[in-house]
């Protein structure tokens, strides 16, 4: 039987590699910028034609369980609310470009990118969903 | 005879390595395919409104086949009590991993939306067999690496009857449910039928075997040890019957499924009118993938029958997936239809490149999961051994 | 370890249950308060389509047309990658040699093939008999357009630009005729019906459950088939003069 060496002799390496593991992970995110604006608005500012349902800090947390809500009440179920859904937060949010048109989510300055790029969270909803306001032609009137 | 071990497959030969490159190689290229098909949409592809499922269906329910009959050997060895195939049992049973894990691997890259395939879990729909299928292939993916761990450690040796036995059964449900897959369709008069419950059980013994075959002496080639010529011969009569019953089930799944009138037009294109799948079906199933194997084997050649039972294969259920699509689909029977949108008309399919390299890419998936573990764990019997602990049971003098 | 301090752990974990529960619960109790302005999905409804053939006129495609505007498909031809959530199919009986032309879109069974095998639910049949899939569920595997005897749902295999803002449509998931729920549920007709109305007149919507509409009073006058009536899918589609 092989004489076996002495515990920490032993574990030396491994623990080694694993500090400089964690030294990494936690060092390296210091390089990037510091997000101390988290509570700041960071979206651009759009001249709103009124409060949004709730205030900002809130809508910021709770904004993608709304969604939630209001997409599970209006697909499945069939109850729909105009004041609170997807449509409507497009309307309102709208950010327009130097020709006054509205920008669509390819853009930067879209409302939700802006704010979704800085925390690096894709949403999905655009792939489907239009991201600037009804148009008016008559195939889009409101129902 | 000197006791079989198993030994890492590193002594080889630098045939390895080429191989393992050219296997990476159309990995990778396999991803390439998946992300042109998930970035530009599935519109690049040969699939279609009229032919949703295409090769890499055929591709992946090939593999996943393959990978419920893999077990073949191993089960013959463990619950069957058959000790002459002791030494293949952990290859068989990497291979079934191997090969499952290929197919899931094309199944999930196909989707629309690959991102979403854990919504699955999240959202079951228990009514659905492709929910199902879910559960069936993970536990089975379990078991079987529960069971290859009972083969290669002594500690959890006695719970190999337990595993294997387990994994036996598991896989006949896991084909059901395969098989259901198709059999449970009412949209056409090809699928609505329980006979792919057995069929397709039938089908995995088959092409799970003939693959294993293919690959012994790919194995013995590659450094590892092939088995006794005497082996390969009780392989390749066991495959002859299996040839002989999916022979036979597909003949009662055409004759009895589209012998009513309903059926008939179907079944006239298929076996008469059908263009390539009418040469397929004849060509591929009938006569590559029954005729002539039954043949080889009759002549001793049963590596070369598994070949052709493979080729014959994919035949079979190019056939099976794709033709009962490109047909058309029977709306106002006793009518005759057209539209714009080439309803009553026999639709076109052309699989594209994507679909072509995505299955390749499963099937190189498969491989390569296949030769790291033979890199890795002691799977390949070898009589060079390295290690003088036999870890499988004596083949018996 | 002493049984104080048990003790304390236990409490500490029932404080933190506690306030874990707050902290779920809490958002849930706020959105209930902004349902309840909105209609409740009509209970008891079960919308139906009834499509009188002998009134299609052979040429018009009225309701193709009016249903690519609404949801912004666009029909290409024969089979190929667009989706075609109604087409028009012409149909000949080989003995009398009559021709009649027959508008073909989602059935909305009551026992829906798509719906039985979608792995996610994200096909489903609504309590009014719409059915209509849930494109955040929708996986892409294309098992409910394998399932359909009827050829009428599709898989989007390209990016969607430009969708209508009442018909969200996106690359990777599979749609079909959704009986324009968006108009349903807010007490309007399906936009291939409305167009159909000016034309022909073949296409009559309303509440199967309901004795006294318009539906129910055009099925007392000629009788209705459904398409494939072996495959008892019970559809809320059905058609005369076939």
């Amino acid at each position: 039987m092989s004489k076996r060496a002495p515990p920490l002799r032993r574990w030396l390496k491994p623990l080694a590699a694993l500090a400089g593991m964690a030294l990494v992970v936690l060092l390296v995110p210091s390089l990037g910028e510091s997000r101390t604006d988290l509570d700041q608005p960071s979206a651009v500012k759009t001249a709103l034609p009124g409060p949004c349902l709730l205030p900002a800090p809130e809508m910021r947390r709770q904004h993608k369980g709304l969604l939630y809500e209001e997409r599970t009440n209006a697909v499945r179920h069939g109850i729909r609310n105009p004041e609170t859904s997807l449509t409507r937060c497009v309307a309102c949010h709208a950010v327009h470009d130097e020709a006054g048109q509205p920008v669509t989510y390819e853009d930067e300055r879209h409302f939700c990118r802006s704010c979704h790029m800085q925390v690096a969270i894709a949403p999905d909803c655009f792939s489907c969903h239009l991201s600037t306001p009804m148009t008016l032609d008559k195939a889009e009137e409101k129902p | 005879m000197p006791a079989m071990t198993y030994a890492h497959l590193d002594s080889p030969t630098a045939r390895l390595w080429p191989v393992l490159a050219v296997t990476a190689a159309v990995v990778v290229a396999g991803m390439a395919a998946f992300l042109t098909i998930d970035i530009q949409g599935h519109h690049v592809t040969g699939m279609t409104q009229r032919v949703p499922w295409g090769v890499p269906h055929v591709f992946a329910y090939f593999l996943i086949l393959a990978a419920s009959g893999a077990l073949n050997v191993a089960m013959l060895a463990s619950v069957f009590g058959r000790t002459v195939y002791k030494p293949l049992e952990p290859f068989s049973t990497l291979l079934a991993i191997a090969l499952l894990m290929g197919g899931l691997t094309i199944l999930v890259l196909d989707l629309g939306r690959p991102d979403r395939v854990l919504l699955t879990m999240q959202y079951r729909n228990n009514w659905s067999i492709f929910a199902w299928n879910t559960i069936l292939y993970t536990v089975f993916l379990a078991l079987a690496a529960a069971h290859l761990a009972t083969l290669q450690n002594r500690r959890y040796a006695r719970f190999s009857p337990v595993t294997g036995h387990s994994a036996n059964v598991w896989r006949f449900v896991l084909t059901t449910g395969t098989g259901l897959d198709l059999g449970v369709l009412i949209a056409r008069e090809l699928y609505q039928s329980a006979i792919f419950a057995p069929l397709f059980i039938s089908y995995a013994l088959t092409y799970g075997l003939a693959v294993l075959l293919v690959l012994l002496p790919v194995m013995g080639w590659l450094g590892g040890n092939r088995p006794e010529p005497e082996v390969e011969q009780r392989l390749g009569r066991l495959l002859a019957i299996f040839v002989a019953v999916s022979f036979y089930l597909t003949v009662a799944l055409y004759a009895f499924t589209l012998y009513a009138p309903a059926g008939r037009s179907l079944a006239r294109f298929v076996w008469i009118d059908g263009g390539i799948y009418t040469a397929l079906l004849w060509g591929g199933q009938i006569v590559l993938g029954t005729a002539i194997p039954l043949l080889l084997i009759l002549k001793k050649q049963p590596v070369l029958a598994a070949a052709a039972v493979i080729i014959g294969g994919f035949a079979t259920l190019y056939v099976f997936m794709i033709a009962a699509q490109v047909f058309p689909q029977s709306i106002l029977p006793g009518h005759v239809v057209s539209s714009a949108y080439g309803d009553g008309m026999v639709a076109h399919y052309m699989a594209r490149w994507p679909e072509w390299l995505l299955g390749f890419g499963g099937v190189a998936v498969a491989l390569l999961v296949l030769l790291a573990g033979c890199l890795l764990f002691r799977i390949v019997p070898s009589r060079r051994s390295r290690d003088p602990r036999p870890l499988g049971a004596e083949v018996p003098p | 370890m002493s049984a104080p301090e048990r003790m304390d752990r236990r409490q500490a974990l029932k404080t933190a249950f506690a306030g874990l529960a707050a902290t779920v619960l809490a958002p849930g109790l706020m959105l209930v308060e902004f349902g309840t302005q909105a209609k409740a999905a009509a209970t008891g409804s079960r919308w139906g389509l009834l499509i009188d053939v002998s009134r299609c006129q052979g040429d018009c495609a009225g309701c193709v047309e009016a249903c690519s505007k609404e949801h912004g498909w666009h029909a290409e031809g024969r089979g190929g990658h667009e989706p075609q959530w109604i087409r028009v199919i012409k149909a000949t009986d080989p003995v009398t040699g009559q021709t009649s032309t027959v508008p073909l879109m989602c059935q909305h069974c009551a026992n829906p093939p798509c719906a039985d095998v979608c792995p996610t639910t994200a096909t489903f049949r609504r309590a009014d008999g719409i059915v209509l899939v849930d494109k955040h569920l929708c996986i892409g595997c294309r098992y409910c357009v394998m399932a359909c005897p009827f050829g009428v749902r599709f898989f989007q295999g390209d990016d969607v630009q430009n969708q209508r803002t009442n018909s969200p449509r996106g690359k990777g998931t599979a749609e079909a005729c959704n009986m324009c729920v968006h108009r349903v549920d807010h007490g309007r007709l399906p936009a291939c019906v409305e167009a159909c109305a000016a034309t022909g007149g073949a296409m009559t919507f309303g509440d199967l459950n309901d004795p006294d509409s318009a539906i129910r009073a055009a099925l007392a006058e000629k009788a209705a088939a459904r398409l494939r009536p072996d495959l008892a899918l019970a559809q809320g589609v059905s058609y005369q003069s076939l």
